[in-house]
């Protein structure tokens, strides 16, 4: 069996939460063979994982490659070809206009694999008429330009997207919706192959926080690219075969965009609790805060370092870790540290880069973990394993690891609330000692590794069998 | 030139008969200044006593015409592409490497002319009794004229107008003394070279004001810059080699058919017709003027503001400066047309005299002057597919141009028991692809909007 992995802006090219999901993924089902699609922003990008020895081959496909689009271009045909394409192109558009979802069935149908639309969808006659409605429908305020842009943006890279031909596989399991839930649907569609969602956060969500937040886009171009994404996600929730989620509420928001109830599941991340029960050792006296991670905006260092301050005011023998690489974002990561001198915490804050992790479990008093958006961090279900409390900020599935504790549980972005939890946890040695033990038990009963991989395993076997026969 | 224009609007704008007077007379010197110069100079030149020996004068008309139209046919392509990069060097403030590039590409032209000429004159000049000497001057004249051309443009980019008119004053001024020296001793031939010295002198005056006014930068792979430009803007290359044999495809063919040439020479010429559409040409003069002082400046005011509009603007006010320009560009062509309608008819007042100082009949002039009023909206056309970068459009009007006049002259020829026809190709010429760049100006404006965000796109859209 070959399972194709369609994945963006992430594993191997980037670590992180999801990467180590898919690593083990892998690792952990070495029987069967992995294809890795990826959709990348940028070429020749440095491999962060070794991959394991049954990763059979790895296609990058960089989403704003102009150059695929000059190679389709060669082969689109033309005359009542394009018009056609053209054709379906508006009538994509105007269902999706109001308010339907487009038929990527129809519109995928009418493209031969290679073949790149974003001339036909933005620059063709009737497209630009198109545009130029659509603009006065919903842009009476800025710029066309700003609306053109967007428009053609977002059209170069849905149409790269499908441009690209992804590797032969009997599954294709994407790890989010937008670009690589779009290419997986399309392998689908194209060479009737079954289709397997997984997401970790919801892509669609955290790209709408994102350009809400970007000041640069702005008008109708925030409406359209928010629209996008929603679209995208919703063609992937109906067209996939099936739909996995970490947590529950995630699930439900896969509900309420198109899943149908029948063909959403959600399989939590496991970890081998074994690995990270380590002995524990008393390493001095003074009182270790961790914060394993990237050091990377997302995961809002700052706002630890300012709760290390604040428990630096009280408690002057803690002594705080930042345990991850930090050569994701080396500007962000330059501002910590220059966050650190300036509040003269330096000397009881180190950036160790790099690290292996269960060394520092062995001795870590308390986790923190301050991101702004997470699915279901697995440096919590580590922690746990390591019989470590952890204090956190309430994003994704946080509140239900912590089982709801508010004692443990901030707000985004509030660095007393955090530091409070980080001195209840030091005031109450025994209660934590209880509290750790109950936490590894939950941890062992719910989120092990060898679980989440029979689940994952039993899905391939069934959906290989699913596939037309014949074809496989 | 619609630096200059925007000038000589101010003059005009002041609403009084001095400024409106100044105006003309400055736009006369820039537009037809070089011209009239030159023209008036050779016509004071052919008064000297040695050139009214009708073989001399035959001779040095012959070979002038012949170095003028191999030079402007031969040269047009790599000039166009020539003058595109040598304006985007000054635009983007890359002035000093715009004169290496001019001091380069004139000593290319240079070297380039001197095997074409000596090729030329193998060819051209069998048994004339100064054969040697005639080729000579001949070839160094086809050198001299191709660089003036070269330097003649970028003096024109960087608005040295005074210069250029100083320059050709020069020139033309030691032409006539070196003339006078030379011609007595060495006929036609001497006359040739006094020309060939007087636009040396004149191309090199220009060059040397342009590194005086801009200074010199090292500018490497100048040739390979130059190739580069010659793939992506052919077509503008094309229309220019196109427009300049349409020029003189009647012209050619007619001495080809019924011409004279010198005792010893190939160099054919058609005197009568020659005359007769050098005057007819002078009518442009006035049109020509109006050209650069309201229609371009208009035209290239709308288009800048349609091009802040585009990247800027809300689409109701694109659309109202699009609309706004197709009015203006309209309407500023219709009152060129009939400005020039009105100049046209009044020189047809004086056919009959100049029709009879050139030897042709009436009807001949009469059709050159009506070739000439369509050929100003012709030239007006393609200076808006230029300003469109719609050069692909401009190569097929020039295509258009260059094959009507080229076919009629021929059919026109080949049949001699029809009546005297001359005149009628270059009319049509003009009438047909004048109709058509004006068609393919207002549907570039029509749809420039679009064009303007294909190009941003990386299309290169009409290039």
């Amino acid at each position: 069996m070959r399972v194709c992995l369609v994945i963006e802006g992430s594993y191997p090219f980037i670590t992180g939460g999801v990467s180590s999901w898919v690593h083990e993924l892998i690792s952990g089902l070495s029987e069967i063979e992995f294809v890795l699609f990826t959709f990348s922003p940028q070429a020749d990008q440095e491999l962060r994982y070794k991959l394991p020895p049954n990763v059979v081959g790895v296609t990058d496909v960089v989403l704003s490659d102009k150059s695929r689009s000059r190679e389709g271009r060669r082969r689109e045909g033309g005359g009542r070809l394009r018009r056609e394409r053209v054709r379906g192109i508006l009538a994509s558009h105007l269902r999706m206009f109001s308010g339907g979802v487009p038929s990527l069935e129809e519109l995928i149908g009418a493209i031969p694999e290679g073949v790149s639309l974003h001339r036909d969808s933005v620059l063709d006659g009737r497209s630009w008429r198109f545009v130029q409605a659509q603009n006065r429908l919903r842009n009476p305020i800025y710029p066309y330009s700003d609306y053109f842009w967007a428009w053609k943006s977002a059209h170069d890279l849905i149409f790269n997207v499908l441009a690209a031909s992804p590797p032969e596989a009997d599954i294709y399991h994407s790890l989010s919706t937008g670009f690589a839930g779009l290419a997986a649907l399309a392998a689908k569609v194209r060479r009737g192959k079954s289709f397997l969602l997984t997401e970790h956060g919801l892509y669609h969500k955290e790209r709408e926080i994102e350009i809400r937040k970007a000041a640069f886009v702005r008008g109708y171009q925030r409406d359209l690219w928010i629209r996008v994404y929603n679209r995208i996600a919703r063609m992937c929730y109906e067209g996939a075969d099936l739909c996995t989620s970490l947590f529950e509420e995630n699930r439900r928001y896969q509900l309420e965009l198109g899943a149908s109830p029948e063909k959403t599941v959600v399989i939590p991340n496991g970890i081998d609790v074994m690995r990270y029960s380590v002995p524990r050792i008393k390493k001095d006296e003074d009182f270790h805060v961790g914060f394993v991670g990237r050091i990377v905006p997302i995961k809002d260092v700052k706002t630890f370092i300012v709760a290390a301050k604040l428990v630096l005011e009280r408690i002057p023998n803690a002594r705080f870790h930042l345990i991850g690489p930090d050569d994701e974002d080396p500007e962000y990561a330059k501002e910590c540290q220059r966050l650190a001198a300036d509040l003269k915490i330096d000397d009881r804050l180190e950036f160790t880069g790099r690290a292996d992790v269960l060394e520092y479990y062995s001795f870590l008093d308390v986790v923190v973990l301050t991101s702004v958006r997470e699915a279901q961090p697995l440096v919590i279900l580590e922690a746990f394993a390591a019989l470590i409390p952890c204090v956190a900020t309430d994003v994704g599935n946080v509140s239900e690891l912590l089982d709801g504790d508010r004692r443990f549980i901030a707000p985004s972005k509030d660095a007393a609330k955090i530091a409070q939890g980080i001195e209840y946890v030091l005031e109450h040695p025994e209660e934590m000692a209880a509290l750790a033990v109950n936490n590894r038990a939950r941890t062992v009963a719910n989120y092990e590794k060898r679980e989440l991989l029979a689940r994952y395993g039993e899905l391939y076997s069934r959906f290989e069998s699913a596939n037309p026969p014949g074809e496989e | 030139m619609a630096g200059i224009g925007f000038e000589l609007r101010k003059l005009v704008e002041t609403r009084t008969v001095r400024g409106v007077l100044g105006a003309a007379f400055s736009g006369i010197l820039v537009v037809a200044g070089p011209w009239l110069l030159t023209a008036a100079s050779l016509a004071a030149a052919g008064r000297l006593p040695f050139l009214a020996a009708p073989d001399i004068a035959l001779a040095f008309t012959g070979a002038m015409v012949w170095a003028l139209a191999i030079s402007i046919c031969v040269s047009a392509a790599p000039l166009y592409i020539f003058v595109r990069l040598s304006a985007d060097l000054i635009y983007e403030s890359q002035k000093g490497e715009a004169v290496t590039l001019l001091l380069k590409y004139s000593g290319a032209s240079v070297l380039a002319s001197l095997p074409i000429g000596a090729g030329a004159s193998l060819f051209l000049i069998h048994g004339a009794p100064d054969a040697f000497l005639l080729g000579l001057a001949f070839t160094l004249l086809l050198a001299a004229v191709n660089a003036l051309w070269a330097a003649m443009m970028t003096a024109t980019v960087i608005r040295k107008y005074g210069r250029i008119l100083a320059a050709y004053a020069l020139g033309m001024a030691f032409m006539y003394v070196l003339a006078r020296v030379l011609g007595p001793s060495l006929g036609a031939a001497g006359a040739l070279l006094a020309l060939a010295a007087g636009y040396a002198l004149t191309a090199l005056l220009l060059i040397a004001a342009t590194v005086e006014a801009l200074g010199r930068a090292p500018y490497p792979h100048v040739f390979r810059r130059l190739a580069d430009y010659a793939r992506k803007y052919r077509n503008l290359a094309l229309a220019g080699a196109l427009y300049a044999i349409g020029t003189w495809a009647d012209k050619a063919v007619l001495a080809a058919f019924g011409g004279v040439a010198a005792k010893g020479t190939l160099f054919l010429v058609n005197p009568g017709y020659d005359s007769a559409f050098y005057f007819s040409n002078l009518a442009l003069i006035p049109g020509l003027v109006f050209f650069t002082i309201v229609t371009e400046t208009e035209f290239n005011l709308d288009l800048k503001r349609l091009v802040t509009y585009l990247g800027h603007r809300r689409q109701p006010e694109i659309e109202t400066a699009k609309t706004r320009i197709l009015r203006a560009s309209a309407l500023s062509l219709a009152r060129q047309t009939a400005f020039q309608g009105a100049v046209a008819i009044g020189i047809l007042l004086v056919a009959p005299f100049l029709a009879a100082a050139s030897g042709v009949p009436q009807s001949v002039f009469a059709r050159l002057l009506a070739g000439g009023f369509f050929q100003l909206i012709l030239l007006s056309a393609l200076n808006m597919l230029f300003y469109l970068e719609f050069y692909r459009d401009a190569a097929l009007s020039a295509l258009a141009f260059a094959l009507v006049n080229l076919c009629f002259s021929l059919a026109a020829c080949l049949f001699p028991q029809a009546a005297d026809l001359r005149g009628l190709p270059y009319l049509a010429a003009c009438l047909v692809s004048a109709a058509l760049a004006l068609a393919f100006a207002f549907r570039g404006l029509k749809r420039f909007d679009r064009i303007v965000f294909l190009r941003a796109s990386g299309e290169e859209y009409g290039r």
